[in-house]
């Protein structure tokens, strides 16, 4: 992983495009600003990371007992809940 | 065209049903082509079924069941998706996570549902920022 040393106001240049600015610094945690093109994804790794994992587990060859039985479980579920609203 | 499934075997599907992800999804990259099928033993379930292969499966379900005001908004979307709003009919469906043997603590991804231009055949699935939704929300309370 490369490293770089920056000061507040500072930045780096991404493939000509991309700039990354340290806006702020705290005690345990630092802002950053980042300019970049619209086609760029730009999230947090923890929330990528965890979407990542659950599409991975969701994945995992799904018994069709498991669905027929989860299935059976949310029956009208939901609907109930709207009905008991209403 | 045929397609194979592991949950229900070889199906023959209409090619105008295959749904086109262009960028695949978080995990499966590579994988851009589904399809949506629907069972009567799994509903309300349906599955989101990999064209190109036969293993890679998603139980999912319209997330409307459960959270009735639960909406999309356009800002919600990359700008640079080229998709009319308002024009075009959009489907949406959250992914579910059923643990082997215990169904009962199954689970749903509402914080990142799958999207789906009906008129375009294309989908994605959108990252809600700042959502208030879980990405493993129990559906079934503790007993």
């Amino acid at each position: 992983m490369l490293i770089l040393t920056r000061k507040v106001g500072e930045s780096i240049v991404i493939a000509n495009d991309i700039i990354v600015k340290v806006v702020e610094t705290g005690k345990n945690s630092i802002r950053i600003g980042i300019d970049a093109p619209r086609e760029i994804s730009i999230l947090r790794q923890e929330v990528f990371d965890a979407i990542q994992k659950e599409n991975i587990l969701s994945s995992r060859k799904t018994d069709n007992i498991d669905i027929a039985k989860a299935a059976k479980l949310i029956g009208n579920k939901g609907l109930e809940k709207k009905d008991n609203e209403d | 065209m045929k397609i194979n499934t592991r949950q229900f075997g070889e199906l023959s599907i209409d090619d105008d049903k295959i749904i086109n992800m262009p960028d695949g999804i978080p995990g499966f990259r590579q994988q851009k082509r589904y399809v949506v099928l629907e069972k009567k033993e799994t509903s309300p379930f349906y599955l989101f079924q990999c064209v190109d292969d036969p293993n890679l499966a998603f139980v999912v379900m319209d997330p409307l069941r459960f959270y009735p005001e639960y909406t999309l908004s356009v800002k919600d979307f990359d700008k640079t998706i080229k998709w009319e709003f308002g024009k075009e009919e959009l489907s949406c469906f959250v992914i579910i996570t059923i643990p082997k043997g215990k169904p009962e603590d199954m689970t749903a991804n509402f914080m990142a549902p799958i999207v789906i231009n009906n008129e375009r055949k294309e989908g994605m699935q959108l990252i809600l920022q700042g959502s208030p939704y879980s990405h493993q929300q129990l559906l079934l309370e503790p007993v």
